[in-house]
């Protein structure tokens, strides 16, 4: 592959995906927006240097999702990984934030129950019911089987429910 | 009643950013990583040459005659130089498919109705689903395309990256429609002369589904 392809197709991805793939990793690290910085910048490394497996893989979007997801693992596995404290600047912004954003508080509630699950049912949680992969997909994903999706999944919403109950309800979900 | 989807796409912030995405950033880390990386393999390829000819040594005084078809077989490489790979005269079965020959030192990892993933036995690396420095056969049902090459009666198309190769063939008359394509890192010893060699070897049977994508 000459390397001007490279280039040309990694911006294009880039500039079209990267919002989204921040998205779904501050989901996945529970509003931790400096490991979700990381965790895309990671992606996108890999992506680059393996482009070329990335589009015989035909769907861009969903490798870039699984490669996400397995970089999220891989670093939850670093046991030197230090887990920062939100500091006195994020939360001066997050403030800042607040008076614009009507639904923080909202969203603060739902990251905060999602920080509550394991790493594991978080990404069943965020790959099923946001980017509403089916349950083989999400295995596929995952690495793991389609059994273990579903009863991480039950497991997640249980806890879910019992996290943002009773302020928020949730529809039954499955 | 609150939608778990609805609430979740609003903890994951604006869809759209004001500022616009910062891809240059983004594009020189992954030129300075792939960089880094070539560097890396080349450094890596003259330490398997070496340590390949030590191996090639060791295979041909350990195996004599009386050894039967498990013998070594050991295939010339490009350029008449002897290759890393050698095969054993034994069939392998992995779920649909059936290899003529197996890789000595190469183990399958994982089968699924559209792939085999084969790896070094022993890697460190035991996630099926991870194709870093393995061997991926495919049952593909993609276009063809790229440099094509003769053998025996068969055309094959070879596609380098600067990671791995990937040749591909029709399947045989006999066995299901479509493509059986395997993917091959460059510096685990494999050349394109014995990938094509194993890859006419490569059967694909009843119960292969082919890939998606």
């Amino acid at each position: 592959m000459r390397a001007t392809d490279r280039d040309t197709e990694f911006v294009e991805f880039v500039t079209a995906q990267r919002t989204a793939l921040v998205r779904m990793a501050r989901l996945l690290t529970a509003g931790d927006d400096a490991f979700a910085e990381d965790l895309v910048q990671t992606t996108l490394t890999k992506l680059y240097v393996h482009w070329g497996r990335v589009r015989r893989a035909g769907n861009p979007v969903g490798y870039a999702r699984t490669s996400l997801t397995h970089t999220f693992f891989d670093e939850q596995r670093r046991a030197h990984r230090r887990r920062e404290t939100p500091s006195e600047t994020q939360t001066e912004t997050q403030t800042e934030v607040a008076a614009l954003e009507p639904d923080l508080d909202l969203a603060h509630t739902v990251l905060a129950a999602l920080s509550a699950l394991a790493p594991r049912q978080r990404a069943v949680v965020v790959l099923r019911h946001w980017l509403d992969l089916d349950v083989a997909e999400t295995a596929r994903v995952l690495s793991c089987s389609t059994g273990t999706v579903k009863s991480q999944n039950a497991k997640a919403l249980d806890h879910l429910r019992t996290m943002l109950e009773p302020s928020i309800v949730l529809e039954e979900l499955r | 009643m609150n939608d778990l989807n609805t609430l979740l796409d609003r903890a994951a912030g604006p869809a759209a950013h004001h500022a616009p995405v910062d891809v240059v950033s983004d594009l020189t880390r992954g030129r300075r990583a792939l960089s880094l990386t070539r560097r890396r393999r080349g450094a890596a390829g003259l330490l398997g040459f070496a340590a390949a000819g030590v191996v090639g040594i060791g295979i041909t005084r350990y195996a004599g005659p009386e050894d039967g078809p498990q013998q070594a077989v050991e295939q010339p490489g490009q350029d008449g130089q002897q290759a890393s790979i050698s095969f054993l005269a034994q069939p392998l079965a992995a779920g649909p498919y059936t290899f003529d020959a197996t890789p000595e030192g190469w183990e399958v990892q994982g089968v699924t109705p559209s792939a085999v993933t084969i790896a070094p036995v022993g890697a460190t690396d035991q996630d099926p689903d991870s194709f870093l420095g393995k061997l991926v056969i495919m049952f593909d049902g993609n276009p063809l395309s790229g440099e094509t090459v003769e053998r025996d009666g068969r055309t094959f198309w070879v596609n380098d990256d600067s990671d791995y190769t990937t040749i591909a063939t029709p399947t045989l008359a006999g066995e299901p429609a479509g493509n059986v394509l395997i993917q091959f890192p460059e510096d685990t010893g494999w050349t394109n002369d014995t990938m094509l060699e194993f890859l006419a070897g490569v059967h694909v049977g009843e119960g292969a589904a082919l890939g998606v994508g």
